[in-house]
């Protein structure tokens, strides 16, 4: 394969990475926001095997196998077998505010990570000049959909979502840190556990995971 | 090599609090485990106080003087929560054996994890132990289960993650720049260091934006720190002490050790940018400290100021460094004595809220006491050890040219020396609420508390050699 088709299907992989923290962004239905969770981790995998097969690391194949076992397979295993009711709900995700002023916002973010990355990258074609924008904008993205979104699972997955923003631009960034991303992928496994666990217990012990419902702990000054 | 011992120490403690056996069998392990481990983490301060550092696993596992600065602290507390617990959680959990070793479990595993990240020689991988610090103590602040506590531990677990991984993007652009200059280089804290000023300062600067954000969070710095009041009150005490006494600081440890990278940004202001930090967190805290209802969630946003303080004070420069170090040990002395004294009340009186506590004098002549000087202590009132490590900033402030910020910075000061005065005094003075009944403390709290009141009494009139010179190297260290 030559290079420049890598360097392309990367490129193409990204965009479709972007556009899937977009539709999360928009996204009301929990079952839909996981779906598109699994979705990004196949491009993330995806990325992390065109760079494997361009740099020939053994190390980044292993990165991309594990990280399709872990976010593709184990992860959402784990929240349906914990959380299964809460996936099966039609009823929509409360949000703080509305999609479109949401995507509004998301569009603002991706400039400026657009042109927060753009001294850090030469102007030859390379992955990180691909992935550090997009993985930047998917982690400012997330961030902000961690923070209007209302209820546990939800914002769960906008911390996952989080994880794989980061680690597309990590995967980039820091090709020669496999042995830690390895440890960070199964690290995410062991936070799906917790939190996952944690999201249950709320459940059991007060009946919802609607975290605006769970207000007994405020700051002073908003008493 | 015996430096390597320390975090397995815990983690065996940590199996043995499995068996299912009396929980004595628990408490006893968690209590050797961690005076071991403080008996390892003194041999290795005298032995980096000679030769600069010890590094038993070469670019794996090893000390310098910041480290081992910070693995002390965390052995002292470690030693102090595990007595303090033995009688505290056998009332908390009300005979109940499973939930009692369960606790210890966690309680190993969580001191493992912190113990992980002043030993770890490479960046990425103390990044790992950051989140099991979070990970591995979620289901502490969550102990009691009760609706508070879990919605705690849940804005813990959530805020906390995210600021991590935030984080590491940071910490992956500052690896992808030490390759970029120094191609096949172990990718160690020295590395980054010594290889920082050939990096690109763009890339520096974000790396740097995306560090302080990320690990501010952690640490509870403004505006990030609405987390830190929450978990820091509803977890059982002492595991308060170790939340706010040295977890704050282990995380802030990871800004600090990555000091010489940002001062090799040039014509960026990171100074200023701590010292803005720094101030915001202090001036919220202290407003806040007029209001709080809760005498937990009071020592919480006390932590907030002192790590704003201690932000601040890196700030002023190498001197600034100095005692902003020294304000780290003093503060976890400190705030795990207050948080002692806290658990002490709670089990006295079983509420937190400061109205329902009156007349504590005469209904506990011991907890009022611990609980008065602990005030005083975090108040940073002499002859307490705050007091010295507080004093210390301004002098730094002012000989590096800060005058006003250290004005404005003895203010903030002073008005949270008043909240917490006020609320405290309500508590302590007056007349007994009529229908508390005095409650015998454990053994073992009298004892935990006894302890930790020692060493902040003692570091306030006088600085042992080793600290001193422990001090000295760790805030060249992070001057450079």
């Amino acid at each position: 394969m030559q290079s420049s088709l890598v360097y392309g299907l990367n490129a193409l992989a990204a965009a479709l990475f972007l556009m899937t923290v977009f539709l999360f962004l928009a996204s009301r239905q929990t079952a839909a926001s996981l779906s598109l969770f699994v979705r990004q981790a196949l491009l993330l995998s995806a990325s992390a095997l065109l760079q494997a097969y361009a740099l020939h690391s053994l190390d980044l194949l292993l990165v991309a196998l594990i990280t399709i076992a872990a976010k593709a397979f184990i992860i959402p295993w784990m929240l349906r077998r914990s959380l299964g009711a809460s996936f099966q709900s039609r009823r929509e995700v409360e949000l703080a505010v509305s999609v479109p002023t949401s995507l509004v916002i998301a569009i603002g973010a991706s400039l400026v990570a657009y042109f927060v990355s753009q001294p850090l990258v030469g102007p030859l074609p390379s992955f990180i000049a691909v992935n550090l924008p997009v993985g930047l904008a998917g982690l400012l993205i997330s961030v902000y959909a961690l923070a209007v979104r209302r209820e546990a699972l939800p914002q769960f997955l906008s911390l996952l979502m989080l994880d794989n923003a980061a680690f597309f631009a990590g995967i980039a960034i820091a090709t020669t840190s496999a042995l830690w991303e390895i440890v960070a992928a199964l690290e995410g496994i062991v936070v799906t556990i917790i939190v996952a666990l944690l999201t249950r217990t709320i459940s059991e012990r007060i009946g919802t995971t609607h975290v605006s419902r769970l207000s007994g702990l405020r700051e002073e000054g908003s008493r | 090599m015996m430096l390597v011992l320390v975090p397995l120490l815990p983690i065996a403690a940590a199996l043995l609090s499995l068996l299912p056996v009396k929980p004595a069998l628990a408490r006893i392990a968690t209590l050797a485990a961690s005076l071991a481990a403080l008996a390892i983490a003194l041999w290795t301060a005298q032995e980096v106080e000679v030769s600069g550092n010890v590094t038993p696993l070469t670019q794996w596992i090893g000390a310098d003087a910041l480290s081992v600065l910070l693995l002390l602290l965390q052995a002292v507390l470690a030693v102090t929560a595990a007595l303090y617990s033995w009688g505290y959680i056998a009332r908390e959990t009300e005979g109940d054996e499973t939930r009692e070793r369960r606790y210890y479990f966690d309680l190993n595993l969580f001191v493992t994890s912190l113990f992980l990240v002043p030993i770890l020689l490479q960046p990425a991988l103390t990044w790992v132990a950051v989140e099991l610090t979070t990970l591995l103590s979620v289901f502490l602040v969550g102990f009691n289960r009760t609706a508070e506590g879990l919605e705690a531990a849940w804005k813990y677990a959530i805020l906390t993650i995210m600021g991590a991984t935030v984080a590491v993007l940071g910490i992956l652009l500052l690896l992808h720049g030490l390759q970029g200059v120094s191609p096949g280089a172990p990718e160690t804290w020295a590395s980054l260091a010594g290889t920082a000023n050939r990096m690109s300062p763009d890339l520096l600067r974000l790396a740097f934006v995306l560090v302080l954000v990320g690990f501010g969070t952690k640490v509870g710095l403004f505006p990030l720190h609405t987390w830190l009041p929450d978990a820091h009150s509803q977890a059982p005490s002492p595991i308060c002490a170790l939340l706010s006494g040295v977890e704050v600081s282990t995380v802030l440890y990871v800004i600090l050790r990555l000091m010489p990278v940002w001062n090799a940004i040039p014509q960026f202001p990171v100074h200023d940018w701590l010292i803005a930090f720094g101030l915001m967190s202090v001036g919220v805290a202290a407003f806040l400290l007029l209001q709080v209802h809760d005498f937990k969630r009071m020592l919480a946003y006390s932590t907030v100021e002192h790590m704003g303080i201690i932000v601040t004070a890196v700030g002023f420069g190498q001197a600034g460094s100095y005692a902003g170090l020294y304000q780290i040990v003093t503060h976890g002395l400190a705030k795990s004595l207050a948080f002692y004294a806290a658990g002490a009340v709670l089990l006295i009186y079983q509420t937190r809220n400061i109205a329902d506590v009156r007349g504590l004098l005469r209904t506990s002549p011991f907890a009022a006491a611990a609980l008065l000087a602990a005030a005083l202590a975090i108040a940073g009132v002499p002859p307490f050890a705050v007091f010295l490590s507080e004093f210390s900033i301004f002098r730094s402030g002012l000989l590096a040219g800060y005058g006003w910020i250290v004005a404005l910075l003895a203010l903030l000061i002073a008005i949270a020396f008043i909240g917490v005065m006020l609320q405290v005094g309500r508590m302590v003075f007056g007349d007994a609420t009529a229908d508390q009944t005095p409650r015998r403390l454990p053994a073992s709290v009298v004892g935990a508390i006894s302890l930790s009141l020692l060493p902040v009494l003692v570091l306030g009139l006088y600085t042992p050699p080793l600290l001193h010179r422990l001090l000295t190297l760790a805030s060249l260290a992070i001057s450079r």
